[in-house]
């Protein structure tokens, strides 16, 4: 099956984020979040900047990462108009193209950003002892993608097909004819409050992507702090299922307005962290 | 009304604290009298820091060892809703199946199951002796579990006839291996490790693959509160 890009005028997209109440005192909202759509294409994508104190500007890393991924994205579906979904093989390089591609962007972008932005004074405070030391003897640091460390979750739907990328903790969630599902590939490195990030080295090892033919219902990209506050996943769909039916009955714009005042009293009453959620919903003829 | 008036299941993250308990003969008497008391006395702490710690709700679950193994309650408990029973000592040192078991609960389809995301947890290894059977390949399964490598680990090596070499081994650092010489240094470390624990297990502090700050804050507190502990003791067992 040949997937052509075609119009997906039925589809609603939308992203946010909330500051965590844990985060409130020092006023840095460490998740970011974006969204593109026209009419071939729909992006949303999410990224959780790193509390870890060496990562002084996850706050900036999580927003390149939101930035240059849905300008991957948007490059990708535009040069690879034709995708043959059966033929595994070739479709699998193109994602580990995609990756590679989004790590390099990021990368490059953190670079640039450091060198226009040498590190504040009040940053270096941040940094425990071995960076400051390193940062004042060599007036950078070897290691400096810690510094913007994040994750990463982008979902998109195009016609014909859907795909989702993810590095590190977070989920994507999936809403089929039937049910809702974690359909990303689990990260056995994810474990409590560790998470993989775009600043390992290892990166790419553990860049995870799944892709799909047809439409789903919905799809949505969450940061940790979403799944984190609901006691069961059933709670969590429960939930998102609200998020579409609010988009559905309300239209979007006051579907996000109400969305974004509940995920204040959601993080203050469940994980405390950052909230982030991106979704893409068919909202029907 | 609002659409979000009744969403159901929000929660809190949670923090489980491990006790892992030799009941073995060995212990019988005085020390295991000591670890009754001394946990059912720190119980009320560990509510207190659940209770004003908004990040995590702390749950407790206990595993006893001795001729085969025994947990308190068939999964981690509320500590709010934490009642402590008292164990008795007799019997052999089966901790290589401490070790299985543990390494079976440390698992997403087990205790760590709870959606609202689990904290890496604290386990706390209490201990006269040595195994008595089999451990080091549990042991080193268990190492391999990502739950344990980023847990907060403490052992007490209760008396010198403690395995001290093992127990490193299982915190994976020899400063983590605290010995009570005596029922009142036993009491103090219970306390000292049960606190320490449940207030950096239970905060949030999002860490990378390459930097674990709760367990070197962890690491810290212990090896300061060791060093005092070590130039008040007299051997009193």
């Amino acid at each position: 099956m040949i997937i052509g890009n075609k119009n997906i005028s039925n589809i609603k997209s939308f992203a946010l984020s909330q500051i965590g109440a844990s985060h409130k005192d020092y006023e840095i909202c460490e998740d970011y979040s974006g969204s593109y759509q026209d009419d071939i294409m729909s992006i949303v994508c999410v990224a959780d900047g790193h509390g870890d104190s060496r990562c002084v500007r996850a706050n900036i890393g999580s927003q390149i990462a939101v930035e240059v991924g849905i300008q991957a994205v948007r490059e990708f579906i535009s040069n690879q108009p034709n995708i043959d979904l059966k033929d595994t093989k070739e479709t699998d390089k193109a994602f580990v193209q995609l990756k590679s591609y989004i790590l390099y962007k990021w990368l490059e972008k953190i670079k640039e950003h450091l060198d226009y932005n040498p590190l504040k004074d009040d940053e270096r405070r941040l940094m425990d002892i071995e960076m400051q030391e390193e940062y004042e003897r060599d007036g950078t640091i070897k290691y400096f993608p810690l510094l913007y460390g994040s994750t990463f979750i982008l979902a998109c739907v195009t016609n014909g097909f859907y795909f989702a990328l993810q590095l590190g903790d977070g989920d994507v969630v999936l809403r089929t004819k039937k049910a809702y599902i974690f359909p990303m590939p689990e990260d056995e490195r994810c474990v409590g409050n560790f998470t993989t990030s775009l600043c390992n080295a290892d990166a790419i090892d553990s860049f995870r992507h799944f892709y799909e033919k047809g439409s789903p219902r919905a799809l949505f990209v969450c940061t940790d702090g979403l799944k984190n506050s609901f006691a069961e996943s059933k709670f969590l769909f429960l939930f998102l299922e609200k998020v579409g039916e609010n988009v559905l009955e309300s239209g979007e714009v006051k579907a996000v307005n109400d969305l974004s005042v509940f995920l204040d009293t959601l993080s203050e009453m469940g994980s405390r962290d950052d909230i982030s959620i991106g979704a893409i919903i068919d909202i029907g003829e | 009304m609002g659409k979000y008036d009744n969403v159901e299941g929000i929660a809190r993250r949670t923090m489980i604290l491990f006790f892992l308990i030799d009941t073995s003969n060995s212990m019988s008497g005085t020390k295991i009298g000591e670890v009754n008391d001394a946990i059912e006395g720190v119980i009320p702490e560990i509510k207190e820091i659940s209770a004003s710690n908004a990040d995590a709700l702390i749950k407790i679950a206990c595993l006893t060892f001795s001729t085969g193994i025994k947990w308190m309650y068939p999964n981690p408990v509320d500590v709010n809703d934490f009642k402590w029973s008292y164990v008795n000592a007799g019997g052999m040192t089966e901790m290589g199946k401490a070790f299985e078991v543990l390494n079976e609960k440390l698992s997403r389809n087990e205790f760590m199951a709870e959606v609202a995301g689990s904290y890496a947890p604290a386990i706390f290894l209490l201990s006269d002796g040595a195994p008595t059977d089999e451990y080091k390949e549990a042991i080193d399964k268990l190492k391999k579990n990502n739950w344990f490598k980023y847990a907060l680990k403490a052992a007490v090596a209760i008396g010198d006839d403690a395995d001290k070499e093992m127990l490193a081994t299982f915190t994976g650092d020899d400063e983590l291996v605290l010995t009570a010489h005596s029922p009142e240094a036993l009491r103090k470390v219970i306390r000292f490790v049960s606190v320490t624990a449940s207030k950096i297990g239970s905060k949030s502090s999002v860490s990378t693959q390459t930097n674990n700050a709760k367990q070197d804050d962890f690491a810290e507190q212990i090896t300061e509160f060791n060093s005092d502990l070590i130039d008040s003791q007299n051997d009193n067992w």
